[in-house]
């Protein structure tokens, strides 16, 4: 339509840009086309279930560990009968997304802490995680430098977490890299006299129950959100 | 853990194993076990304590009995 008149200077365009379709993205896209052909599910139903996926969090996990602070016999049998336990939190690991899809992974253990002994979760294979119950895996997790160095190093990637553990202190790597799936239930912290169930929750988040943090009375996010205003130079001063 | 020596911490389950489920093979179930290894025996020069472990499942057909 319009004449390419140069009133644009190319040196200073930026060339278009490319993007890449993985071989894994494609594979994603042609299956679920599939599916949605041959009527094994629906287009709208493949969303719902995404969005599902999307919004589980630790939360349900951090209720089972915050009960059993409070209940000896709550963690009694959370020991005994996780998958009954995690019921009580509202997670099913027969039925885990309540979509009627039942569940190939029933065999979940919580491992609990000690004072002699810290345990801590990878999955060496690929990344396995329980994600019914922790919700989706943090990016870290997945990475052959946490899967690999985890079974090998344990004691210096937990100090890249921040986490020192004195030598009285055994670390017991746990990976699932079968069909077994485990979380860790920590030893409740000094400083929690008397917390109600809210409270502990908030203490207890997503990379205590992975092994990568002790939770800790005021300590209530993985991340760090304090920011400070950004600097600019042009306009300072 | 090629022909690592460890402990078994736990029977886990019966299933195929995963290597010939994928692949459509024919599997029989087989027992699972949760088998635990000591760290400082495992890993040349590992630093930790020698009460640290790893666990790891491995299927039956993987396993043999430690003389």
């Amino acid at each position: 339509m319009t004449d390419h008149g140069h009133d644009h200077d190319h040196d200073r365009t930026v060339k278009p840009m490319v993007d890449e379709i993985t071989d894994f993205e494609v594979l994603e896209i042609a299956l679920r086309e599939l599916c949605i052909e041959k009527g094994i599910f629906t287009a709208e139903e493949h969303r719902r279930f995404t969005e599902f996926a999307e919004q589980i969090g630790p939360t349900p996990a951090a209720h089972l560990v915050a009960k059993a602070w409070l209940d000896p016999e709550f963690k009694k049998l959370a020991l005994a009968e996780p998958m009954t336990a995690s019921k009580e939190v509202g997670v099913d690991w027969m039925e885990p997304t309540g979509f009627g899809t039942p569940s190939d992974f029933t065999a979940f253990q919580i491992l609990a802490n000690t004072p002699t002994v810290h345990n801590v979760i990878v999955c060496a294979l690929c990344s396995c995680y329980p994600r019914p119950i922790l919700g989706n895996s943090p990016e870290w997790y997945r990475t052959p430098n946490y899967r690999r160095r985890l079974v090998r190093w344990p004691r210096q990637v937990l100090a890249e977490f921040g986490l020192y553990l004195p030598d009285e202190i055994s670390v017991h790597v746990q990976d699932s890299n079968q069909k077994h799936r485990f979380m860790v239930m920590p030893l409740r912290p000094e400083g929690t006299q008397d917390w109600t169930e809210a409270q502990l929750v908030e203490i207890i988040t997503r990379d205590c129950l992975i092994g990568v943090a002790l939770p800790k009375a005021g300590v209530t996010t993985n991340v760090i959100t304090d920011t400070r205003p950004a600097v600019h130079p042009g306009t300072a001063g | 853990m090629r022909g690592a020596k460890g402990e078994i911490a736990a029977v886990a389950y019966e299933s195929p194993a995963a290597e010939d489920e994928t692949w459509d093979r024919p599997a029989t179930p087989e027992w699972f076990y949760v088998v635990r290894f000591d760290m400082s025996e495992l890993w040349y020069g590992y630093t930790g304590t020698t009460d640290d472990v790893v666990q790891t499942e491995i299927p039956e057909h993987w396993l043999q009995a430690a003389s």
